[in-house]
């Protein structure tokens, strides 16, 4: 391990007189103010070096540290770092070895071991140059702190100057841009596409062309004339559009600069700065990139204006086919409800005669579900098998030819029910369906019951004929038997007393008093007749008076429970003779001990009622029969009659007749 | 490096022939030029320049420093110092003799002269022949009333050539002064 160690300089040398060491430190001084120039340590340490073998001659040089390597020095070998390791001052160091090694500090680096000046010979160094390496040494390392010192203050000059550039850069960049920005979205505001040609190319100084994704031009502002792009074919400028949006800033093609304005697919714009000598500086590219994306901003605008308006159309027009949508479906549920709430059975067909729809009312006066006759063959299902073939060829004679035998027209037809039992029914049947497919819509009323009244109708005006002519042939045969003998008797007893008056005045006498006594009975026949038409008493005296005589003639008890009030005449005439049939009846064929006779008389309705305890079971024989009779009489004023005559005695007769409005009134003042 | 001259004459006198050091990646060589030229001219001197680009320095001095006709002259380093194409101490002392002998012959009361010596490591000239020259010139120059100057770039140069430089020229140009240069060795002796 080499040792080393401090000596004092000039310990084994003669020392330097005092003229000799002033004129080596001059010396040593002016080449130290020389090195002062040096531009760097290292460069520094390279002089000093280089200078050395000048100061001593056969020496060499080299910046070492004992245990790193630097700018301007080199990490000493081992033997050589162990024994510079430590040291403070100038120092010879013994590595073992012939030579000789002198290590003069330079400066210490990071505040660690300095780095050493290590001085090298075959031959040791002079008290005179160890002097003057030392001096050189401690200047150098002044030198080379004031170098880094300047080094750093350079650096940190250049990078606050390069800072201050880029600052300023910065903000003159950002002014610009700030303009650009200011007055492009001034211009949007206002002046659209052709406001942002004209201030682009105030703002840059080119030419500018706004263009659309084929080439149209849609703006122009400045010297335009080297537009290349609007010479190129479709296709062409369709696959530029596409290089501009891959590319996303602005491309140079030809003698311009493009810039793609894109708000979204479908909607392109090119704005073109005219640059033929390519001379557009970075704010200028800055001003084109910021008009694209204005002017996709104003696309934007000026699309979602159009798509508002076509939206708003659109929207009309949608709400107006809602609406109608609205109305109709509104209109198919009104007439759907209707047709549900029908009366009348609804059945629609095809033009194949196929079951569409039939309603609620169908359904019951046909006895069928809906769901088992739609799609199914209308004749098969209403029609009789009696009439199908009609039917058929009817319906297929209307779809061949057009002709109209039923349509529109109200018809009375024999329908046949699920349990094929037929009835008659009044059919209305329309055409719905346009003219390729006629569809038919038939309304079916059933009509039994109108038919049936109407047969009863019938009936009883006929009864009603048949009684008039009875009661006119009992009046005339009454008459013929009764009032018109008597008056017949009472003439010829008249006129045998004429006759006699003279020749046998007591057969005289007594022809006139016999005369006399047959017209009296001839009166009180008469009397009879007329009131088994309308009875003087009930006129005169009402319901109530009319049946109290009534019951006074009967040969058994009766029992009377009448309203003493008056009644419109006819339902007075028609509750009376109603009593007097029934009376009459009871009498004749009931074989009663006892009957009991009660009107009600209500609001709307008067209700008479005659009842026996007699031995019941009564049926009307005939048509002819006198219940027939009440029936037909009670009828006219839409009242009814009801016979409850069980065959184990007693019989109730029931009739209730409507009262017109009005109130019933007090007794002796006929309506 | 700015020369920085008080005194008019920045310290020179009458026949110096000074050094100075520079480091080219601080300071322009043209600076230095342009400052001492110019201030020789405004003094009347007859100046001579020579330099990398003579246009950079001429372009650079005021016309109006220019009273005389052929009062300035630069010329390139390949020019002044190698007109035959190579280094030659002996035509390079000719010229610089005739060149001051001839201002003195126009009217000039002083010549001043001025080189950048970097073209000493750009064409490889031998080294002891050129320092033979500027040896040569402390022998033959004091009689005249003239000033050269000669710089040097530390960033090409090592110690040992500065060393050489230090004991050719009699005086030294640092720190904005002229001091007399310790490490010079006369002639005879150098």
């Amino acid at each position: 391990m080499p040792s080393a160690g401090p000596r004092a300089p000039g310990a084994e040398e003669p020392a330097l007189d005092a003229e000799a060491r002033l004129a080596a430190a001059n010396a040593v001084f002016t080449l130290s103010l020389i090195l002062t120039q040096a531009s760097s340590p290292g460069n520094l340490i390279r002089l000093v070096t280089t200078a050395i073998p000048s100061i001593a001659p056969g020496q060499t040089a080299m910046a070492w540290h004992p245990g790193q390597s630097g700018d301007y020095y080199q990490r000493a070998p081992d033997d050589l770092g162990a024994a510079l390791a430590g040291l403070s001052g100038v120092s010879r160091l013994d590595l073992g070895g012939p030579s000789s090694y002198w290590a003069f500090p330079l400066m210490s680096p990071l505040g660690g071991e300095p780095v050493f000046l290590v001085v090298t010979g075959d031959e040791s160094l002079s008290s005179e140059e160890v002097f003057l390496l030392s001096v050189l040494a401690q200047l150098s390392g002044t030198i080379i702190a004031r170098l880094e010192l300047i080094a750093a203050e350079r650096e940190n000059s250049q990078l606050v100057a390069a800072l201050n550039a880029e600052l300023e850069s910065t903000v003159s960049t950002l002014t610009k841009i700030m303009e650009i920005h200011r007055r492009l979205n001034e211009i949007l505001a206002s002046a659209g596409e052709p406001g942002i040609a004209e201030t682009l190319s105030q703002l840059t100084g080119f030419g500018v062309v706004i263009q659309d994704e084929s080439g149209r031009v849609r703006a122009t502002a400045g010297d335009v004339s080297g537009n290349a792009r609007a010479e190129l074919p479709p296709g062409q400028q369709r696959e530029l559009v596409r290089q501009l949006r891959i590319t996303g800033r602005p491309v140079y093609h030809g003698p311009a600069w493009l810039a793609l304005a894109s708000p979204r697919a479908g909607i392109e714009g090119v704005i073109a700065l005219i640059d033929p000598a390519r001379g557009a500086g970075e704010s200028d590219l800055a001003a084109l990139q910021y008009a694209a994306t204005v002017l996709s901003v104003e696309l934007a605008r000026l699309h979602s204006v159009a798509e508002a308006e076509l939206r708003s159309q659109a929207d009309r027009d949608r709400d107006i086919a809602r609406a109608r949508a609205s109305e109709l479906t509104a209109s198919e549920a009104r007439q759907r409800a209707i047709l549900e709430a029908a009366l009348d059975a609804v059945v629609s067909i095809d033009q194949f005669a196929r079951v569409t729809y039939v309603n609620s009312a169908f359904e019951h006066i046909f006895g069928y579900r809906a769901d088992e006759v739609t799609g199914r063959e209308l004749g098969e299902l209403i029609v009789p098998p009696s009439l199908r073939k009609e039917h058929r060829q009817g319906f297929a004679r209307h779809l061949a030819t057009g002709e109209r035998r039923i349509l529109g027209q109200r018809l009375e037809l024999t329908a046949m029910r699920a349990d094929g039992s037929e009835f008659p029914a009044e059919v209305t049947v329309t055409r719905t369906g346009p003219s390729a497919e006629p569809a038919f819509t038939g309304y079916v009323r059933d009509i039994t019951e109108r038919k049936r009244a109407e047969q009863e109708l019938m009936a009883s005006r006929a009864r009603l004929v048949a009684a008039s002519d009875t009661a006119r042939r009992r009046l005339t045969r009454d008459l013929h038997d009764g009032a018109q003998q008597r008056f017949v008797t009472t003439l010829i007893n008249l006129q045998l007393a004429e006759q006699k008056w003279d020749s046998a005045p007591e057969r005289a006498r007594e022809l006139v008093g016999q005369a006399l006594s047959d017209a009296r009975h001839g009166l009180a026949d008469l009397r009879d007749l007329v009131a088994g038409i309308h009875p003087a008493i009930l006129t005169q005296r009402g319901l109530a008076a009319a049946i109290d005589a009534l019951a006074a003639r009967l040969p058994i008890p009766a029992q009377l429970d009448v309203p003493n009030l008056r009644l419109a005449a006819p339902v007075e005439a028609a509750v009376y003779f109603f009593c007097t049939e029934a009376l009459t009846n009871v009498v004749r064929h009931a074989h009663a001990t006892s009957v009991w006779v009660r009107v009600e008389v209500a609001v709307d309705r008067c209700v008479a009622e005659v009842r026996d305890d007699g031995i019941g079971g009564a049926r009307p024989r005939s048509e002819a029969s006198g219940l027939n009779g009440l029936r037909d009489r009670i009828g006219a004023l839409q009242g009814t009659v009801e016979i409850l005559s069980p065959d184990d005695g007693g019989t109730v007769l029931r009739a209730s007749v409507p009262l017109p409005a009005g109130p019933a009134v007090a007794p002796g003042v006929p309506l | 490096m700015v020369l920085r001259a008080e005194s008019p004459e920045l310290g020179f006198q009458i026949g110096d022939h000074v050094c100075a050091f520079y480091n080219s990646s601080s300071n322009s060589v043209d600076d230095i030029v342009v400052d001492y030229l110019s201030r020789g001219l405004a003094a009347g001197h007859k100046c001579f320049g020579m330099v990398d680009e003579p246009s950079s320095v001429q372009e650079r001095i005021p016309g109006e420093l220019v009273s005389r006709t052929g009062m300035l002259r630069v010329l390139t380093e390949d020019e002044a110092y190698m007109p035959d194409g190579h280094f030659s101490k002996d035509t390079f002392i000719r010229n610089m003799t005739e060149m001051v002998t001839e201002a003195f012959a126009e009217g000039y009361d002083r010549f001043r002269a001025v080189g950048d010596e970097s073209f000493l490591i750009n064409n490889a000239v031998d080294l002891n022949e050129w320092f033979a020259a500027e040896s040569e010139l402390n022998k033959i120059l004091p009689d005249y009333p003239h000033f050269f100057f000669c710089l040097y770039d530390l960033d090409l140069f090592d110690g040992d050539t500065v060393m050489y430089v230090l004991r050719t020229h009699p005086r030294i140009y640092v720190n904005g002064i002229v001091i007399t240069n310790p490490h010079y060795l006369p002639a005879s002796t150098g």
